[in-house]
């Protein structure tokens, strides 16, 4: 991500890797996917409502066999299938094309109630923003999908407490969003979000079996894991030059030594 | 036209079992029947036309064909942008169902006018948009709506429209405006509720000045294709496009530019609803008198177009 972010200059990667360990999670223990049959009739789906943090997304995919990892050097070039936003009908594993904000849930919650009307029982997952929460729209979303108890319809906050021009607090601090989504009436609980082994072990079957649409408020860092974008607003906008990335990449290094990810991906997929 | 609509779509819905019909809390036992014949194909899902816009999207994806329903302005500008990026960028077969066309809602006041609809609507790929004149266009264009591939806008009037095609009339096509009348003076391109008005302004102008005009109910606002315009202007006859709409974007805005691209030199004429607000309140024929487009203005529009032309040809 951090390579693809310094080659092509782009922006988001603050958003993007605040996400990456929530997405590792789904794709890793919880979702049912197979990357052979990327349209079978009971995967479990997955919107990315806050479009712009797909580097985080095509990476995962790429990891899990959906893309060919080579064409994710063709990110942002003149001709790509990978933009910086989903693009629509590039890949059957990007189900929708997002961007604008506030689009995913109303989405998410069609497609959960399509289950419904088909009686298939896959799940749907909707991963957002703090800031998307500002949308009026996601409280229209989360009316209807409390109404019509869409169980099956899950969404994650990627909760790192900065959006686009200022922390979150400062714009949106008058109310706490955990109770505004439980007062919504949904099934509420937060989380660590970049703790992969604890955030696996939210996914149960009792999580799953309770009769309400689902959040879980990931508490996360914009920039996780190298330390000089770590919640820094900075890097919504910047991309690493060539000091920036060979420092990034040399800290995150000494992370996948430790093996942390690995083996914490597997004690989720035990659970 | 409303009511043709929910006969058309209670038929649709018995053969058709991915139709499901979702509301905006709108249409106050209009769909009761709809309801009681398929209780889980009916989605009310309250007063949230963004979302209904979205849930649609999703349902589609899933292999369903949502109509969606609410008056024109909350189906179409209210939720534009999820129009634009759910259904259209997506690409995903829907059907937008507006009722209150034009001045339909009038004594509501402007927020319930259908009047920029066509304008915004057409600026937006993807989209097939119908505006049907009466009761049989209905009932003819929606079983073809429902088989596109692509997003679908049908706007409605309100309710005991009088007809323009006779009952039984079967050619019509989406895509291909429908000539009501044969003439050779001057063409007369219109939509929706407003074809009543210049149908019978050009029934009374033949009978009383002996003018020979041509009438087109343009149905289907978009796409708008070169095959079906040029045979209905190459004899160079005079256009008119008469709506009940705004000009920005709208038919006679876009049939202009289409002429002009192509050199195509008819005398042309537009007649439309002035760009501004109606600031008092009134029904749908006060304020098509206030606007100019009563049947008598349209007559007169018509009188002194021909006028125009004659001279132009003399002068």
């Amino acid at each position: 991500m951090l390579t693809l972010a310094h080659q092509t200059k782009t922006p988001h990667i603050g958003p993007a890797l605040s996400c990456v360990d929530i997405l590792t999670v789904l794709y890793a223990g919880v979702m049912k996917t197979d990357c052979r049959r990327p349209l079978m009739a009971d995967r479990d789906r997955f919107i990315l409502s806050k479009g712009h943090g797909v580097l985080a997304l095509y990476t995962c995919l790429a990891h899990m066999g959906f893309l060919n990892p080579d064409i994710l050097f063709s990110y942002c070039k003149n001709g790509s299938p990978l933009a910086e936003h989903p693009l629509a009908h590039q890949f059957p594993c990007i189900e929708f094309a997002t961007g604008s904000l506030g689009h995913g849930l109303a989405v998410g919650a069609g497609v959960a109630m399509a289950s419904r009307l088909k009686k298939e029982r896959y799940k749907v997952f909707v991963l957002m923003g703090d800031g998307e929460c500002n949308e009026g729209s996601v409280w229209e979303a989360a009316g209807f999908a409390s109404t019509w108890k869409l169980d099956n319809l899950i969404v994650i906050v990627d909760h790192n407490k900065l959006q686009a021009t200022d922390r979150c607090e400062k714009l949106s601090g008058g109310y706490d969003l955990m109770q505004a989504w439980k007062s919504f009436g949904w099934e509420t609980c937060e989380v660590d979000g970049h703790d992969v082994a604890r955030m696996g072990k939210v996914y149960t079957r009792a999580f799953f079996n309770i009769k309400k649409p689902k959040v879980i408020i990931a508490h996360t860092v914009k920039g996780k894991g190298v330390s000089f974008m770590e919640n820094d607003l900075e890097w919504h906008y910047r991309w690493p030059d060539v000091g920036d990335l060979k420092k990034a990449l040399g800290e995150l290094k000494g992370i996948r030594r430790r093996g942390r990810i690995s083996s914490a991906i597997d004690s989720v997929k035990e659970t | 036209m409303r009511d043709a609509f929910f006969e058309t779509l209670e038929r649709l819905m018995g053969v058709n079992e991915k139709i499901i019909f979702i509301t905006a809390d709108l249409g106050f036992k209009l769909f009761d029947r709809i309801a009681a014949r398929h209780p889980d194909r009916v989605i009310n899902v309250g007063i949230r036309e963004a979302t209904m816009i979205g849930i649609a999207a999703g349902l589609s994806k899933e292999g369903f064909l949502p109509f969606v329903y609410s008056f024109v302005p909350f189906v179409t500008l209210r939720c534009a942008e999820q129009i634009r990026v759910d259904l259209c960028y997506n690409n995903l077969s829907a059907v937008l169902v507006g009722v209150g066309s034009g001045l339909a809602y009038g004594p509501n006041g402007p927020t319930h006018m259908g009047i920029e609809d066509v304008g915004v609507m057409s600026a937006l790929p993807n989209l097939t948009i119908l505006s049907p004149c009466d009761a049989v266009e209905v009932r003819m264009l929606l079983p073809q709506a429902v088989r596109l591939k692509t997003p679908v806008y049908v706007r409605l009037g309100r309710s005991g429209e009088p007809l323009c095609h006779h009952q039984h009339t079967r050619r019509l096509k989406i895509g291909c405006p429908s000539v009501l009348k044969e003439g050779t003076d001057v063409a007369v391109f219109t939509y929706g509720s407003m074809t009543y008005e210049v149908l019978t302004a050009a029934h009374e102008l033949e009978k009383e000045k002996g003018c020979s005009i041509r009438v087109v109910s343009w149905h289907t606002l978009k796409p708008l294709k070169e095959k079906v315009i040029l045979p209905l202007v190459q004899d160079g006859i005079p256009v008119m496009v008469v709506e009940e709409q705004m000009s920005g974007g709208s038919l006679g805005s876009r049939l202009a530019l289409f002429f002009e691209e192509r050199a195509i030199h008819n005398p042309f004429c537009h007649l439309h609803l002035r760009e501004e607000y109606p600031d008092v309140c009134g029904d749908r024929a006060y304020l098509l008198d206030l606007g100019q487009l009563s049947k008598t203005h349209i007559k007169r529009k018509i009188k002194k177009f021909l006028n125009h032309v004659r001279d132009g040809m003399n002068g």
